[in-house]
């Protein structure tokens, strides 16, 4: 059966400059306005293929500093691509980090209304969904209290409750997985595995090898900002731990 | 997900937030809000009335003056670090950016609604001579200072991110702009040279046609709905080049976080 495809990336490449000196203020502007010399250009991503199917897992693998991140925050829509395409079919809901725009000072209640709406949704969903994402994260009691008071094992079970309540066909994960309590971990599996079923798709970065190999039907391994290596993940994971 | 829905939704949650956390702190709280501008014009009045012959008109005249170049300078200075301070939300997700531009700017015109609220209990005491026509007139130059802040603000939160310092550099310019506005004098008082001089500033324009609608409707000339529907149109262009030059580069916002 020929599936969808949820994500094709297409001779992507991504350069930054970066200043050999930090220019952050008018004067260190003034001072040699025409010099734009002064960078060095750094190619984060050479040349990036990649399609992913609808409903499959995705891990990408490498070493810090290869690309990973980039790639995400390209697939996510923060960084615009230098070269080539990115086409994505159907909602993408990236979470580089959980708990995006979450403030210590407010009340659990008001952080959740502001991270999900941060996230994408519209407060009516989130009002729906409330119950819900109060009962998975177990906080009920201290829905009124600042999050600054919770413990941080308590914010990112609240921030992942959060999360995987956004009714999205592509979610983006940036090493979000191993959170809580084992408890709560497990009961995290238990989401994935739903959501999966339901024929979501993940494209994660991961350092975890036993989750890659039991969670992933493919796995991609990113050096100098070039995929290097594609395949069954075991194999993937292989490869990456010789070299 | 209804993604139209949700940019009205994430507009009201950043500026509730906003809004919240701006005064969460302080004990006297939201009382600030109209504090300020009040402070400030206590102390021109008594430093003007005592300096120069004022008519009671005089201090409606100033107050009127002083909430409007308030409502200027919190617009800008607002709309100014608009990004700056949502930079870690703009490096993990993408949503529309100009709405936390727009969200910023409105806690200024809700600080602004407040303070006009309190320039009607003033008023209550003293003379106000409006109509139809001049609160018409009125929103009209308010509803172009409103643009001219947004085309403004689309423009340096971009610059704001790029540069850090650009705000001691408004802060300069916003000073000013408040002396070569005729917030606590009146126009006629000046040099004509110097005249000339404010008469371009845009500010001057709008202060003077809201005041001539507030304060004396009964003198409203067809030239000056003519100077009004000049200065609206123009305040229009104006956000209308802010938001171009804003979706040009705010593409690549994240790359200079």
């Amino acid at each position: 059966m020929e599936r969808k495809l949820a994500v094709e990336v297409k001779g992507l490449e991504k350069t930054f400059k970066i200043p050999t000196e930090k220019r952050n203020t008018l004067i260190e502007y003034l001072r040699n306005p025409l010099d734009a010399t002064r960078t060095k250009k750094f190619r984060a991503l050479k040349n990036i293929n990649l399609k992913v199917n609808e409903g499959e897992n995705l891990a990408i693998l490498g070493n810090n500093g290869s690309g990973k991140s980039t790639l995400l925050k390209v697939l996510a829509g923060i960084y615009q691509p230098d070269k080539g395409t990115v086409s994505i079919h159907g909602v993408l809901v990236p979470f580089l980090e959980l708990g995006v725009g979450f403030h210590p000072e407010l009340t659990a209640y008001e952080n959740i209304f502001l991270n999900g709406i941060i996230l994408g949704m519209t407060k009516e969903f989130i009002k729906k969904k409330f119950d819900e994402i109060v009962d998975f994260a177990e906080i009920r009691e201290f829905l009124n209290l600042p999050l600054k008071n919770f413990s941080s094992g308590m914010q990112v079970r609240l921030a992942f409750s959060i999360a995987f309540m956004s009714s999205a066909d592509i979610y983006v994960l940036d090493e979000v997985f191993a959170v809580g309590d084992i408890h709560f971990q497990q009961k995290c599996r238990a989401v994935f595995a739903k959501l999966k079923a339901e024929g979501k798709t993940f494209i994660f970065v991961s350092h975890a090898p036993d989750l890659v190999e039991s969670f992933c039907d493919r796995a991609i391994l990113i050096e100098d900002g070039e995929i290097i290596k594609e395949g069954k993940p075991k194999e993937v994971l292989a490869y990456y731990s010789r070299s | 997900m209804n993604r139209h829905g949700n940019n009205i939704d994430l507009w009201k949650e950043f500026f509730v937030t906003d809004f919240k956390l701006r005064y969460k702190h302080s004990t006297l709280g939201l009382l600030w809000v109209i504090f300020k501008p009040l402070a400030l014009f206590t102390v021109l009045y008594f430093v003007w009335s005592s300096l120069f012959k004022t008519g009671p008109e005089f201090a409606l005249y100033l107050l009127l003056g002083v909430i409007t170049i308030n409502f200027f300078n919190e617009g800008i200075n607002f709309g100014l670090q608009a990004l700056f301070n949502k930079a870690h939300i703009i490096m993990k997700i993408n949503f529309p950016r100009e709405v936390v531009v727009f969200s910023s700017v409105s806690i200024a015109v809700i600080n602004f609604i407040i303070n006009l609220g309190i320039f009607t209990v003033f008023a209550a005491f003293g003379s106000l001579h409006t109509n139809f026509e001049g609160l018409l007139l009125a929103f009209v130059s308010l509803l172009s200072l409103l643009l001219i802040i947004l085309g403004i603000s689309l423009f340096l939160s971009i610059q704001a991110v790029k540069f850090h310092d650009i705000r001691h550099l408004v802060e300069l310019l916003l000073q000013l702009v408040f002396w070569s506005s005729p917030v606590i004098y009146q126009l006629e008082v000046l040099p004509e040279t110097m005249r000339n001089l404010v008469l371009l500033n845009p500010l001057t324009h709008v202060l003077s046609l809201l005041r001539t609608g507030i304060l004396n409707a009964s003198h409203i000339t067809p030239e000056m709905w003519e100077k009004a529907i000049i200065l609206l149109f123009a305040s229009l262009l104006l956000t209308f080049i802010g938001h171009l030059f804003f979706n040009n580069k705010i593409r690549k916002i994240a790359e200079y976080i």
